[in-house]
């Protein structure tokens, strides 16, 4: 304003405020923005700042969604592991009593027969290892715990417990043999 | 617009546009936009890649109970009947789309397998059901899953009609035996992934296809018997003596508790020692039912209730003249008699050791599996010695006609073939003496033919828990189902009709009337 000022004769529009160097009698080029172009170029800003802010929440929004479905992916996954071997197994050995309390493992003795145990590891993986065969399959990591108790004969329950950052999920099923002997 | 100032002019005095600026602001918005567009698509695009991993989740496990229901849906069915056995050997059954959830479907197939050799029942040999071999595809929108599973039976029913009830335990006709145990055993799921490891797999419509994955299943049986031998040792240690695990364990902390648990390994037994071991430790435990999911306690209680019987056999009434016949044409030891309590048992009953046939196998002497053909072991362990039967035919030549007494050379002479055990003691014990013979006759003396014996007379052994009365050999024959894969292979295109599955036995021949100048004795 104080700059236009020293321009004699020129005067702003009502409700225009001129900024900057625009021309004049020495005839330099008008190259000033006015307010209003300054107040919608804010607002645009302000518009994307804002649309960057939505889309920066979205975008951790949309992170926390897939960590937590990738998470119940991984449970459900689990289960679906673990419970084809649990169905096809011939006996389940630990739990062998009906019971209450919750262990820690299951053993069973699977489709062929092999004696194969279902537990975390000490760096939190659930892993079923076949002890006949020697093989150790990783499930998946970050769990919590494993827990397994003989609802019923023949009919084993676990609960699958699974944990990373705050994210906390728990899976739990049951299910019976049938492949059984006497 | 005319309220604006005039333009500024450029170089060469042209004014400068007035968009230029404005521009700036535009390609910004743009950019802005076009950032938002691809941010808003992707974001959608990793929503439906997470929500379609989801789904494949979520229709993976529907489609393993989809496959486990199909396998009890054909159990159901045959514990009736072959819905498809009037006239095939095959069938297929679709599970109505009612039942299942949408865009759901079971298949099942299920295929007749004949035992290798056919049995005779009364005037006829038959060919017998050995096992059906059932089949499960269960599709859920893009996906596939399929299921196997062997039904067996004994005793095994007739090959012909549709009954998987098994016939008479005497086989003296085809009327339906009173009990049959019959079970889906096997069961097995397979993910599409699975079949490319199987040769020649094409579709389960196709039967080569069904055969192609039977037989790639048939190892996996074959080891799943020899497994259960080996680990079963350990696993009964696991079950009593395993009572505590910690929330988290090393792999080396579980490696050495169960190896420190399993102790002994099991000896360098054989694949025959295997299998018998297999079906010995099922027999031991079986308690004549197939419905096996009972509480420990129950299985024990159940077990007392069970049996061994020897089934009936005729009493030997050998006499005393019979017997000293009999040991003076075959020698010492002869004859000889089956003794109970050594030779067979009559009865067996649950005991310290265990079941009735756990008690069974130590009065038998068996304390390990034999290595010999599960089929050999069955014939041998399941029927015992009850009888020595022996015969043979005899004839006294050149006897005197009016013996002892003074006989000149032209006294007569006959030959003698009757009279029965003390006749033949009479002239044997005289055969050297000149008073009952005349020697001058060309083969004078005492002649024995066709000597017999001893012929074993076998007795099965039944497993008995009323009102169930089975023979050891039909239970022995369910487990050997688990092991054997031996049968029949019927062309797709045979229909079934007595002229294909029951063949007429040949008319006994005759053996003709008795030669009139031999006597015999038989005991």
């Amino acid at each position: 304003m104080t700059q236009t000022a020293g321009f004699a004769g020129l005067r702003s529009p009502p409700g225009r405020a001129i900024l900057g160097y625009h021309g004049g009698r020495r005839g330099h080029p008008q190259i000033g923005v006015t307010l209003v172009e300054i107040l919608v170029g804010v607002a645009l800003l302000g518009l994307l700042l804002v649309g960057l802010k939505f889309a920066i929440r979205l975008n951790r929004s949309a992170m926390t969604s897939m960590e937590k479905t990738d998470l119940t992916a991984r449970l459900r996954n689990s289960s679906i592991i673990i419970g084809r071997a649990l169905s096809l197994a011939t006996e389940f050995l630990y739990p062998a009593q009906v019971s209450q309390n919750f262990a820690h493992q299951i053993i069973f003795r699977n489709h062929r027969n092999e004696i194969v145990a279902i537990f975390v590891t000490d760096q939190n993986v659930l892993s079923m290892y076949n002890y006949t065969t020697d093989q150790l399959l990783e499930i998946t990591p970050s769990t919590l715990s494993f827990k397994s108790r003989l609802v019923k004969d023949n009919l084993m329950e676990y609960r699958i417990e699974i944990k990373r950052d705050q994210y906390h999920f728990v899976i739990q099923n049951q299910l019976s043999t049938c492949n059984t002997l006497p | 617009m005319a309220c604006l100032p005039p333009r500024p002019a450029t170089a060469s005095g042209l004014p400068q546009p007035r968009h230029s600026r404005r521009a700036i602001a535009l390609v910004v918005v743009l950019v802005a936009a076009v950032c938002m567009l691809a941010f808003f698509a992707g974001f959608q695009f990793f929503s439906r890649t997470e929500y379609r991993h989801l789904e494949r989740i979520l229709t993976n496990t529907s489609l393993d109970y989809l496959v486990r229901a199909g396998l009890n849906i054909a159990e159901d069915k045959l514990q009736h009947e072959r819905w498809y056995g009037d006239s095939r050997t095959r069938g297929v059954f679709e599970v109505p789309s009612q039942y299942l959830p949408p865009q759901a479907r079971i298949t099942i197939y299920a295929d007749d397998y004949a035992r290798a050799e056919p049995r005779i029942i009364g005037s006829y040999k038959y060919y017998m059901l050995d096992h059906i071999k059932v089949y499960v595809e269960a599709s859920l929108r893009d996906r596939t899953m399929y299921g196997f599973g062997k039904f067996i039976m004994s005793p095994e029913p007739l090959f012909l009609g549709k009954s998987t009830q098994g016939v008479d335990v005497s086989f003296q006709t085809t009327n339906p035996a009173s009990y049959t145990f019959r079970k889906m055993i096997h069961v097995k799921l397979l993910r599409e992934d699975d079949l490319e490891n199987i040769p020649n797999f094409v579709s389960l419509s196709d039967f080569n296809s069904r055969k192609a994955m039977a037989r790639h299943i048939v190892d996996e049986m074959h080891l799943q018997a020899k497994n259960y031998a080996r680990n079963l040792l350990l696993s009964r240690k696991i079950k009593k003596n395993l009572t505590q695990t910690q929330p988290t364990c090393s792999l080396g902390d579980l490696r050495s508790l169960l190896g420190n648990l399993g102790g002994a390994s099991l000896p360098n037994y054989s694949d025959h020692q295997l299998l018998n071991h297999f079906i010995l430790e099922n027999l031991k435990n079986f308690f004549m039912t197939t419905n096996w999911v009972v509480s420990e306690r129950d299985k024990e209680e159940e077990l007392r209730k069970v049996r061994i019987e020897i089934g009936h056999f005729p009493p030997d009434e050998l006499n005393s003249e019979t017997r000293r016949a009999i040991q003076a044409i075959f020698g010492p030891p002869h004859p000889k008699e089956a003794r109970p309590g050594i030779d067979f048992f009559p009865e067996v009953r649950a005991g310290p050791n265990g079941s009735a046939f756990a008690e069974f196998l130590l009065k038998q002497g068996i304390t390990a599996p034999p290595d010999k053909s599960p089929a050999d072991f069955q014939a041998e362990l399941c029927r015992a010695i009850t009888d020595y039967d022996y015969t043979c035919l005899w004839q006294a030549n050149g006897v005197w006609v009016d013996y002892p007494g003074p006989h000149g050379p032209s006294s007569p002479t006959r030959t003698v073939c009757e009279g029965g055990a003390t006749a033949f003691l009479m002239y044997w014990e005289n055969r050297n003496n000149p008073e009952y013979f005349n020697f001058a006759v060309d083969g004078a003396g005492v002649k024995i033919s066709q000597k017999t014996g001893p012929i074993l007379r076998r007795t099965n052994y039944y497993l008995v828990k009323p009102p169930i009365f089975m023979p050891l050999a039909m239970v022995f024959n369910f487990f050997m189902k688990y092991v054997d894969e031996s049968y029949t292979y019927i062309p797709d295109a045979v229909v079934k009709n007595e002229d294909n599955f029951r063949i007429q036995l040949p008319p006994e021949e005759s053996t003709g009337s008795a030669d009139p100048d031999w006597a015999g004795l038989s005991g």
